[in-house]
């Protein structure tokens, strides 16, 4: 069972080539690093998947799911939550998932924010990056969907807040659903991930299983800077 | 528990759980963890310690009860095997360690029986 | 996916957060603006309407300004990646934007309607407005039409309304996606941007009123004669024993077709073209 097949992928934004002859499969069940290097495509590509970007070229399915608004109910993807004003509290944002996704699981969420130590009372612009970020986890994964795309989750989270980031994701992973999490480093996700992902030059470069590479004798992050040696 | 991150992770979950076993914490035929609670245990994805358990389960080390778990083999000829293999790893990093700082193999076990006799007056 | 339904609820109760919030601060504004004025011109005497038109044009120019808020809430939703993530068709999505926002905007006219009242009310109460018999009696044959009258208008409002929230969603969205798809960066890209935006409003207007305008040369060619009438027995057209004429249910059905136009166009644009924003 394929979780998402893209076919011959272009974008194109201000005549600015930003993906080029994209060619991915992802197989069900997987937990897939998404890497390149700041501006390669990673969060263009999300997009696109999502449906939120227009304009491209080339197939994008979703468990088989081409349709543009379609596919939208089998992927659960990091919000910023920008359409939320900072008076408004953690139970509001649920509320709203609560009508919008009809996978949204209540019981589920209230574990995930007892696991994060967050409290629905709290109001958004009280949030560190941190917090904000586990909320963010925490509203994607209780949602019940086939492919989690979580955009760049670590960006400016403390250390602790990156392990329970992680333990939440083996914890609430639905065990068929895949997940992609794009990060430009890969310290701390080697250990869970099942294949990386490497964009450079607007397209895949590599796919690799990430045991495989360590049956190499070579760690992903050693393998993963191999491609920008002498780049600097 | 942390990983060497240039060694496939399930050959080191299969190493941690045979240390397990060889230090009593598991039993034999006592019921592993689930592969879960395992994956959240050692911080690793739920897929690998499933891989290692394949690995260890075509080894004869554990085996599966339909809808039940993976259980530490009873049989003493495995569980032996088990605990030599883990006594060679630890020895072949001994001996590599001290090639690297020069000392010859001749001279191991003349250099080791000297320590014990020292060690073993304090 | 949700459908229609769930997709209006969710995008009503977060839009009429900010309409009872506007609302509550116009009415406390209005309120006041009237107190001040009703007591510097008074209740009797024969300057006693500068106040109530005073109120009236605040009133009117809350509801212009509301009208934009809501076109604008309209945009912000289209271009929202929180909104756009959510399992729902597009056509399903633009509908329940558009409909909301004529619903908000309904509420917003119709407590502004409430508030004039209450404005009116010291005067009513202070005798000033006495309703005369003579005057009803009169009115009387023209009630059942000026009913009618009203009941049309109200619904031409609301087509109207409907095709002033497509038009300017039209326009906005066009000058971005030309702005995220031209090859300009930066500043030109925003230069560029307002210019686009400038030349979509001067062709669409051009463009709304020929379509307009043919649809009403063509139903004018039926021969009818229509007018309204303003004479001392009040507004009334010169059909008015047979009710409101058919003419006027084509200017509906005009402004009907218009809206339809623009919705398409602007589905079509939404749809291909439109991107959330990071």
């Amino acid at each position: 069972m394929k979780a998402l097949e893209i076919k011959d992928l272009s974008y194109h934004k201000n005549l600015k080539t930003i993906l080029e002859r994209v060619n991915l499969t992802l197989e069900a069940g997987k937990i897939v690093a998404l890497v390149g290097a700041n501006g390669a495509g990673k969060t263009s590509l999300m997009r696109v998947i999502a449906g939120l970007a227009k304009q491209y070229k080339g197939g994008v399915e979703v468990c088989g799911e081409a349709d543009e608004d379609r596919r939208k109910q089998y992927i659960a993807m990091t919000d910023s939550l920008s359409a939320f004003r900072d008076s408004r509290k953690i139970k509001d944002v649920a509320d709203f998932y609560r009508l919008v996704y009809p996978d949204f699981d209540d019981k589920q969420f209230a574990d995930i924010l007892e696991f994060m130590n967050l409290n629905e009372d709290e109001r958004l612009g009280s949030l560190s990056k941190g917090m904000k970020e586990k909320l963010i986890i925490a509203l994607v994964f209780s949602r019940k969907a086939k492919l989690y795309l979580l955009d760049e989750p670590f960006s400016g989270v403390d250390a602790m807040s990156r392990k329970k980031i992680i333990k939440s994701m083996l914890l609430w992973k639905p065990e068929e659903a895949t997940l992609v999490i794009s990060d430009h480093v890969l310290d701390e996700i080697a250990p869970v991930i099942d294949e990386v992902v490497l964009i450079k030059k607007h397209s895949v470069l590599e796919q690799r299983s990430a045991e495989e590479i360590r049956a190499e004798h070579e760690s992903i992050e050693e393998w993963y800077e191999g491609f920008y040696e002498g780049e600097e | 528990m942390k990983f060497k991150d240039n060694l496939p992770i399930y050959l080191q979950i299969e190493d941690y759980i045979y240390l397990q076993i060889a230090q009593g914490k598991l039993q034999a035929g006592e019921k592993l963890p689930s592969v879960r609670a395992l994956a959240l245990e050692l911080t690793v994805n739920a897929n690998t310690v499933q891989r290692a358990l394949r690995e260890m389960t075509a080894k004869g080390y554990i085996f599966t009860k339909r809808g039940e778990g993976n259980f530490v083999t009873t049989d003493e000829g495995h569980l032996e095997e088990m605990k030599s293999k883990l006594l060679k790893q630890e020895l072949a990093a001994f001996v590599s360690r001290m090639e690297k700082l020069g000392v010859e193999r001749e001279s191991l076990t003349g250099l080791l029986a000297s320590y014990l006799d020292d060690t073993r007056e304090e | 996916m949700i459908g229609f339904k769930q997709t209006f609820a969710a995008m009503f109760k977060e839009k009429s957060r900010t309409t009872w919030l506007s609302l509550g601060i116009e009415a406390v504004f209005i309120l006041l603006v009237s107190l001040y004025f009703d007591i510097r011109y008074g209740f009797g005497s024969d300057s006693a309407g500068v106040g109530i038109g005073i109120s009236a044009m605040v009133i009117f120019c809350m509801c212009i300004w509301y009208q934009i808020d809501v076109i604008m809430a309209a945009y912000r939703i289209n271009r929202s990646q929180t909104w756009r993530q959510v399992p729902v068709t597009a056509g399903n999505f633009l509908t329940a934007n558009v409909l909301t926002g004529l619903v908000t905007a309904v509420i917003f006219a119709l407590a502004n309607l409430l508030i004039f009242v209450i404005v009116l009310l010291p005067f009513i109460f202070g005798g000033e407005m006495r309703i005369d018999s003579q005057a009803v009696a009169t009115f009387q044959p023209y009630v059942s039409s000026i009913i009618s009258w009203g009941l049309y208008m109200a619904l031409f409002a609301l087509v109207s309304f409907i095709s002033g929230i497509c038009f300017w969603l039209l326009i906005t969205e066009s000058a971005s996606v030309l702005g995220d798809f031209l090859p300009l960066k930066g500043r030109t890209s925003k230069f560029a941007k307002a210019v686009i935006l400038l030349a979509l409003l001067a062709l669409l207007s051009w463009g709304s009123s020929s379509i307009l305008g043919a649809v009403i040369r063509m139903v004018s060619n039926f021969g009818f004669d229509f007018n309204f009438v303003i004479d001392n027995t009040g507004l009334h057209t010169s059909h008015t024993d047979l009710g409101l004429p058919v003419i006027s249910w084509l200017y509906m059905l005009a402004q009907i077709v218009y809206v339809a136009v623009l919705w398409a166009a602007e589905y079509f644009v939404f749809k291909k073209g439109v991107e959330a924003k990071k």
